[in-house]
């Protein structure tokens, strides 16, 4: 027997959704991600604005392979769910409010996913149904707390009802669908084309079943072998534009425009670090190429802590730190 | 402005290649990991640990013989599946196998491990 709900002919359609998606996006930065550089990420059970209780782990267990199909350590997350839930976090909007230093002491966790569904599940009118699946999400730096990617993503399905058996075969066709669908969770399945196109950056285009806006892919992790070359890659592409310094500077001493700045830099060896006096004026240099100012604020052995321009804390890795000078 | 041009397109190019169209061979041999978690919410207790731990070693096999890797978390999700039936000695080997496979496990894995160490 034919399985209306596979052989109905699907059109997917996708559209602008939710208001963070203007048309002119502005180039994607990676700044922050690829000082980051993160290994591996805790994706928490998502919070759920949808009507349809099933999208929290509807979505959930479909979030794993894309992530780490990118190159990314997941934490196994009926684990983490379970873990939390027996640790005082009884359901998304606790775990969600959590401290974060919390996260990456009990994991180790280098980042944590927080995603919100906005929409998930499907409505039926009277010969077809819609299924959507629209979501955010953000990867945040679990030491520093610095959001390190943001991403959105929209995926929608229609079942077209028409099975070329006349009205009376659309009416059973939609009966059926209606019962299957009672015990089968269809934005289950679509979640996982919405999670690749938020995660792998896809972008639909014709004939794709998801499309997503507003969107970009995460970099790649570790344990793609891609990672390094894209690394290297966006390392020269900051240094030849200039954002390196431009984005995270504090303003240098003063320099007149076209003159090289009367600054005297003074390398401190790595084993000095400690004793460099909180809030003076460093350069450091990123083994990546990239070039940070900033104002000493503390180096815990294992990160170099920096107040950047505007007041933004970071915390750079010393393994990537070629050197580090103070400049007077 | 040139070179900067250039370095843009191939890094859109590369991120178009690298990560939207085209098929990429996969990383981990998947099986049944993902789905058999989502029943395990979608329908609590319709398969019990036992079912999926076999489920989950047949896969093994398969991601063996294929020469794959299991993904990120899947000995850790045995492993507790193994707990959950009482098989404490196979849930501390697979505990300690995740961690022996993906180094960024070891804080969470040490403080499981740290249990079995009580006993």
């Amino acid at each position: 027997m034919r399985l209306p709900l596979l052989c109905s002919a699907v059109a997917l359609l996708a559209a602008f959704a939710g208001t963070g998606c203007a048309g002119n996006q502005p180039k994607p930065d990676y700044t922050d991600f690829r000082m980051s550089r993160p290994r591996s990420v805790l994706v928490l059970p998502p919070l759920n604005n949808s009507t349809d209780v099933r999208g929290t782990y509807g979505w959930l267990t479909t979030v794993t392979r894309p992530l780490a199909e990118m190159g990314y350590y997941v934490f196994p997350i009926a684990m983490v769910d379970q873990f939390l839930k027996e640790n005082g976090l009884p359901g998304p909007g606790e775990m969600h409010e959590a401290p974060l230093d919390k996260y990456a002491q009990v994991f180790g966790t280098d980042s944590v996913l927080y995603v919100t569904l906005e929409q998930y599940g499907t409505k039926y009118k009277l010969l077809a149904s819609a299924t959507s699946v629209q979501l955010k999400a953000a990867l945040v730096d679990a030491r520093t707390g610095v959001t390190l990617w943001t991403g959105q993503a929209f995926a929608q399905q229609s079942g077209s009802g028409n099975s070329g058996g006349g009205l009376l075969g659309m009416l059973v066709e939609a009966a059926i669908t209606q019962v299957v669908d009672n015990s089968s969770d269809r934005a289950h399945g679509l979640s996982r084309l919405a999670n690749n196109c938020l995660i792998a950056g896809g972008t639909g285009g014709a004939g794709s079943p998801a499309q997503c806006f507003g969107g970009h892919a995460v970099l790649y992790g570790p344990y793609r072998p891609e990672s390094e070359a894209q690394y290297e890659m966006l390392a020269r592409q900051a240094v030849s534009s200039g954002t390196a310094t431009a984005s995270a500077g504090v303003s240098a001493p003063a320099a007149a425009p076209g003159k090289p700045a009367p600054a005297v830099e003074e390398e401190v060896l790595r084993a000095d670090w400690r004793k460099i006096t909180a809030s003076s004026n460093l350069r450091v240099y990123l083994s990546g190429g990239d070039v940070l100012l900033g104002a000493m604020r503390d180096f815990d052995g294992e990160y170099l802590w920096l107040t950047l321009g505007g007041g933004r804390r970071k915390a750079v890795r010393a393994s990537e730190i070629a050197r580090v000078a103070v400049v007077r | 402005v040139g070179r900067g041009a250039l370095a843009l397109s191939l890094f859109a190019l590369a991120l178009v290649a690298g990560t939207g169209c085209a098929p990429q061979p996969t990383l981990y041999h998947w099986g049944a990991y993902e789905e058999l978690i989502y029943e395990s919410y979608a329908k609590p207790g319709a398969t019990p640990p036992e079912k999926q731990i076999e489920k989950l070693e047949a896969d093994y096999q398969k991601a063996r013989s294929a020469d794959k890797r299991v993904p990120p978390g899947w000995h850790a999700h045995l492993g507790y599946l193994y707990f959950q039936t009482g098989k404490l000695d196979q849930a501390q080997q697979q505990f300690e196998t995740e961690k022996a496979q993906f180094p960024e496990s070891t804080v969470y894995m040490d403080r499981l491990l740290a249990k079995f160490v009580k006993k």
